[in-house]
């Protein structure tokens, strides 16, 4: 079936490679996505005219494996995975807020200032949108209480309006650590 | 003035960084034609694929090894424009770096005897 292999096979692969190639970042996809795709086509050309549908398959396996790898070497970058690291330790922060508020049931100020320094730290390593900070901690505390049996005071289940009260110490030490990172930043 | 970059810091280098540096050190090409010297280069033995190649590229551009020419068809293949890049100074500093530093690991390797010795050039001839 030369005609299969000439002009279908070709145009079906290509056009399945043009929309892999959306899993690419944008901004790498809008630069190189054309080249890419027309290196695509000389090597599928090469493939089926040396080994006929034969060459099909390794073809296919090895463009499966390159892209596969390039895709997420150019999806895990350095800012992606401190974003990652962030959103960990807000997460842990969460936890220990909750934890000491467990431990601490007729005193709210440790678990308040637990909030205040965590969203502080995460708002110094990524200042930008630092209110998600503050949401998160605010959130995982009620989120987390229900995991514990204890009484507690913050983190009772179901407790969701303390909420405002932990963004108030969330948002300042977010703010705090945001406005500070970028005062360094222009200093420097 | 742009501060001189000391070839040393960026190695070593990878294996695909390497010989496309190499694939580019007597002629500009474009990624097709890097593919195809790559491969000829290695016996085979590297295969670019696009993801693979235009990362490196990507990761070239920025560090200053190589530079983007401008757009031409290739008079050897279809009449399509293909982007031509080239390598660049730091680009030949660099490539001469790493070579040399894999002349030393081979030059480790012979003293090891896990290499065969090179044989002088006129050995064995009658002068």
């Amino acid at each position: 079936m030369p005609g299969f292999s000439k002009n279908i096979l070709p145009r079906l692969a290509g056009g399945l490679y043009r929309g892999l190639l959306h899993a690419y970042p944008p901004e790498f996809r809008s630069r190189y996505g054309p080249e890419m795709n027309q290196l695509f086509r000389d090597q599928l050309r090469d493939a089926l005219s040396n080994q006929g549908l034969l060459g099909f398959l390794p073809f296919c396996t090895r463009t499966a494996w390159d892209l596969s790898k390039s895709i997420l070497r150019e999806r895990s970058n350095l800012q992606n995975l401190v974003g990652m690291l962030c959103l960990a330790a807000a997460l842990s922060f969460a936890l220990y807020a909750t934890y000491v508020d467990r431990h601490n049931a007729d005193e709210v100020y440790p678990t308040l200032m637990v909030v205040l320094v965590g969203s502080f730290i995460l708002g110094v390593a990524r200042p930008r949108r630092a209110w998600r900070w503050a949401l998160i901690l605010g959130l995982g505390v009620p989120f987390f209480g229900p995991l514990h049996g204890l009484p507690a005071r913050l983190a009772s289940p179901g407790n969701w309006a303390i909420l405002a009260v932990l963004l108030i110490p969330g948002l300042t030490g977010a703010y705090i650590g945001s406005i500070l990172r970028r005062a360094i930043a222009a200093a420097q | 003035m742009a501060r001189a970059i000391d070839p040393q810091s960026l190695l070593p280098l990878t294996p695909a960084v390497f010989q496309i540096l190499l694939a580019l050190s007597d002629q500009e090409r474009h990624g097709y034609a890097i593919m195809r010297e790559v491969a000829a280069q290695t016996n085979g033995q590297l295969h670019l694929g696009p993801g693979t190649l235009y990362g490196c590229l990507k990761r070239m551009l920025r560090a200053g090894l190589v530079e983007e020419s401008e757009e031409r068809p290739d008079p050897e293949l279809d009449d399509e424009r293909r982007r031509y890049y080239r390598i660049t100074d730091l680009g030949r500093r660099v490539t001469r770096a790493e070579a040399q530093r894999l002349e030393a690991a081979v030059f480790a390797a012979r003293a090891k005897k896990l290499l065969p010795a090179l044989k002088p050039a006129f050995a064995g001839a009658r002068l």
